[in-house]
């Protein structure tokens, strides 16, 4: 590669115990680029970044920084010598404003420090000094709470600018951001590049940022199975490297949708203190408030729900499951479901896969038996006593359907891999419940590749089996592959609504910033 | 099955090593101040299990602390702290009282049912006050549960001193309930052989019964399960159509319950009337041995026990030694609770050095 490489790991391995979570890595950093560290949920990733940053000591190996080896004894010595982290979830204090939060533990201070004033203006002036242009600026006096995410992350990137970091990692940094977000973002980084810093971007969203790489490497199982140079290499190729196999093709039928009606929202809106206490409740400001929201899904149609995160999509799932008040109404499956309870309003044959899967969709404790019975215990029951034959024997084929992998269904559902979770929670809510109306969160969050192909492809089996799938996703480009209909939403709104024929990313993402061009 | 032998043995380790901690601890201090601590742990031996009648105290002592402890390990496993048993058995006691002196003529049929209904319902209604503002208003079970043992007492107090009052009697209690309440005591049955001539009565049948029908309840049971789900998992079942306010209410409507029912020892099967503060701290020690039994079905007898042999055999310290009362129990107790507890913050403490660390910087999405 070019010149020598800032930073350089030598057969850095890792073990905890018998297990292995780094094994020999190679990889050089080379000054000045954009390097992308590639790899799936488990693949070593967090390690190795965390032995970079001397959280962990390696078990072998070595690492070079300006092609000297060094061993950190604490994060500390890393960050003192340049290196930099943009955590996927910022660490900021909503209630200080922007330049407070870029200071905080690098406080700029005239007079002794402990009881010295704050100079704002001197660290403003630094760190404009310090900006390529005026893209990565955000309004310092702005309270961090009222700035949007891509500011946010901004906020994160000039904490690391105003710390001197030369070299930046970005831990999955698009995450959460709009695709227009998204390609801020890239000229960002783009001018912090040409500034000569160095940045690796750490992520398993391949497609979004390897155009913006100089440079790829592929971590599976602790392994580096491969690295080169981006011009060179397909897509294709990464995804294979990644999961260790080709993925089919995803060409699928569709059949024609009919025209029941499983789900209609007309004028859903909540009251000003709607919303039932004891609700898990995290006090939304009023951005994530329904208002107005009108929408239906037909049996036989998959039909998305995109927008930024808390824009109204966990308030929508709770009315559909009586867990919030509003007014308008809500059918399903052709019922109001105002008059109904929680419970009465599932037995109508809804299933949901909810947004967090730790808290709201698994009891991690507890077996992978008992998590595909909850909420549909009942056809499990002789009277109040559970019959615990016809219970193993029925999950464990609700588990087949969905390609659950465990030693034991006996073994707490938390021990399996993110994949496999969200597997179980699939197999409780279309197998066990046998819905009409299937509600999918999120369906994907941190899932391995094969478990998303895997889901997607039931996905669009059930839609053909005459069911109605409602998906609300951050992820775009799986709405754009499953859905037949977009509902954008923005501050609670539907903003517009795009049908398959259709579909435009860009225009999408616009929609989801508020920008609505009457669709 | 390897795995689960190895973890069922596993979990009998935390609490005898708790008990180990708790005893050694108590007798440090039993030589500190003089006493030889071997001197002390023969008396409270021989003074607890020494003949037939002394493991029949133990376990008339045992007997309350089953229920008061199946109360607390019932409100356990739903997630919530209940520290009002003793006022909802203090109210279950009085309400067999007075259903005991309002009915006096019933057959024993009908009598036992009924008192053991009244009290279930009256300590029932107690713990259900403070689940209703838990599940209503958000308020948290602690506190409210240890207010409402305060209005209990006086409550308590009010009917035994006022209204159902023994006029032949200078103590604070009430008349006696009619014969077909009361339970014998096992004395004399088989020659003595049970019990001796100690008060235990069939109490503790029963009492050994509601364990494990509480332990049906959450093995096998829908009931268990939800219950169960609101401990563990509220939002899962808050999800999945589960009422998780009303399974807070009705948790702490049988927790209390249970509560109520742990007065049937020593008010129908000892005294036959209630005495004010005839619980004496059963309810609070009932938090113990949820603790220490880790809310398992065998774990609360094997607690029980053990506290019920240490209030008996820690009577005789007062008599036979000369720097350390019986009150050595209690801080045997609080020696055991602070063993139960700190292995808790141990093991967190553990986990918090040890992974914890080194998850700041680099965590993945979930």
């Amino acid at each position: 590669m070019t010149s020598q490489p800032i930073l350089e790991t030598r057969d850095l391995t890792k073990s905890f115990g018998s297990f292995t979570a780094v094994a020999g890595v190679s990889l050089e950093f080379a000054t000045g680029q954009i390097h992308a560290v590639l790899g799936e949920n488990g693949a070593g990733k967090s390690t190795l970044m965390k032995l970079l940053f001397g959280l962990h000591r390696p078990s072998a190996g070595e690492i070079l920084l300006d092609g000297e080896k060094v061993s950190w004894r604490s994060s500390m010595n890393a960050i003192a010598r340049g290196l930099g982290m943009v955590q996927q979830h910022f660490s900021l204090v909503d209630t200080l404003s922007a330049i407070d939060n870029i200071m905080l533990g690098a406080e700029v201070c005239r007079g002794p420090s402990l009881v010295g004033k704050l100079d704002r203006h001197e660290a403003i002036a630094r760190l404009e000094k310090l900006l390529p242009s005026r893209s990565l600026a955000v309004p310092w006096d702005a309270l961090v709470g009222t700035l949007t995410v891509g500011q946010k992350q901004r906020v994160e990137i000039l904490k690391l600018l105003f710390r001197k970091s030369r070299i930046l990692f970005l831990d999955e940094p698009t995450a959460v951001l709009t695709p227009t977000e998204i390609e801020e973002l890239f000229s960002v980084l783009r001018e912090l590049k040409a500034q000569g810093r160095t940045i690796v971007l750490i992520t398993h969203k391949i497609n979004e940022v390897l155009h913006i790489c100089d440079t790829y490497t592929v971590l599976r199982a602790g392994k580096m199975v491969t690295r080169g140079s981006v011009s060179t290499v397909t897509i294709d190729h990464i995804v294979e490297s990644m999961i260790g196999r080709k993925l089919p093709d995803f060409s699928v039928d569709r059949h024609p949708t009919t025209s029941d009606m499983v789900l209609e929202c007309l004028d859903v809106k909540e009251e000003s203190r709607a919303g039932r206490r004891a609700s898990g409740d995290d006090g939304t400001l009023s951005r994530g408030k329904l208002n107005d929201i009108s929408l239906k899904v037909h049996a036989g149609e998959i039909v998305g729900v995109a927008g930024v995160e808390g824009s109204g999509q966990s308030h929508l799932v709770e009315v559909l499951f009586g867990l919030r008040n509003v007014s308008g109404s809500v059918k399903i499956l052709g019922k109001d479901v105002a008059a109904l309870n929680s419970r009465q309003i599932r037995d109508l044959g809804i299933g949901l896969v909810p947004e967090d899967r730790h808290h709201q969709g698994l009891w991690l404790d507890e077996s992978c038996f008992t998590n595909m019975v909850i909420g549909i215990e009942g056809r499990f029951l002789r009277g109040q006593i559970f019959q615990f034959r016809d219970l193993e024997k029925t999950t464990a084929e609700w588990a087949r359907d969905f390609d659950v992998r465990a030693s034991s269904l006996d073994l707490p559902v938390g021990r399996l891999s993110g994949g496999n979770q969200q597997k179980v929670i699939f197999a409780r809510e279309v197998s066990g419940r046998k819905p009409k109306l299937l509600v999918c969160h999120q369906p994907t969050r941190g899932v391995d590749l094969g478990a998303i192909d895997l889901i997607h492809r039931k996905l669009i089996e059930l839609r053909n089996s005459n069911l109605g799938v409602l998906v609300l996703s951050s992820e775009l480009d799986e709405l754009l592959k499953l859905c037949d209909r977009i509902y954008v939403f923005f501050e609670g709104r539907v903003v517009c609504e795009f049908a398959r024929a259709s579909f435009d990313r860009m225009r999408i993402g616009a929609a989801m910033t508020g920008v609505a061009d009457g669709h | 099955m390897g795995i689960d032998f190895r973890a069922r043995v596993g979990a009998l380790v935390p609490p005898i090593l708790a008990l180990f901690i708790g005893l050694s601890a108590s007798l440090i201090i039993a030589a500190v101040v003089g006493e030889s601590p071997l001197k002390v742990l023969e008396i409270l031996l021989s003074g607890a299990l020494g003949s037939a009648t002394k493991i029949g105290y133990s376990l008339f002592y045992a007997t309350p602390l089953l229920l008061t402890g199946l109360s607390v390990a019932w409100a356990f496993r739903a997630g919530l702290f209940n520290i009002g048993a003793e006022g909802q058995m203090t109210l279950g006691g009085v309400a067999m009282a007075i259903v005991g002196i309002s009915f006096p003529d019933l057959p024993w049929i009908v009598a036992l049912p009924l008192a053991l209904f009244a009290a279930f319902a009256t300590g029932g209604t107690w713990g259900a006050i403070a689940g209703w503002i838990k599940a209503k208003r958000g308020c948290h079970e602690v506190l409210t549960t240890i207010l409402l043992n305060f209005i209990a007492y006086g409550l308590a107090s009010f009917l035994i001193l006022s209204v159902f009052k023994n006029p032949e009697s200078q103590v604070p209690e009430t008349a006696m309930v009619g014969a077909g309440y009361q339970i014998p005591a096992l004395s004399g049955s088989l020659g003595n052989l049970i019990g001796g001539t100690s008060p235990l009565n069939l109490s503790l049948g029963f009492s050994l019964l509601m364990v494990a029908v509480y332990g049906f309840i959450f093995k096998r049971t829908r009931l268990g399960f939800y219950q169960k789900i609101a401990g563990g998992a509220p939002e899962v079942g808050r999800f999945a159509g589960v009422r998780i306010d009303q399974q807070t209410i009705l948790a702490m409507f049988i927790s209390g319950g249970i509560a109520g029912l742990a007065a049937v020892s020593p008010v129908l099967g000892f005294a036959y009337k209630t005495r004010e503060g005839f619980t004496g701290n059963v309810g609070f020690v009932g938090i113990a041995v949820a603790l220490l039994g880790r809310n398992s079905p065998s774990g609360i007898v094997f607690a029980a026990l053990l506290f019920g042999v240490l209030t008996k055999g820690a009577l005789d310290l007062d008599l036979d030694t000369k720097y350390v009362s019986r009150d050595l129990a209690t801080v045997i107790q609080a020696f055991i609770v602070l063993a139960v507890a700190s292995q808790a913050g141990l093991s967190s403490l553990w986990a918090s050095l040890w992974p914890s660390s080194v998850s700041r910087i680099g965590r993945t999405a979930k």
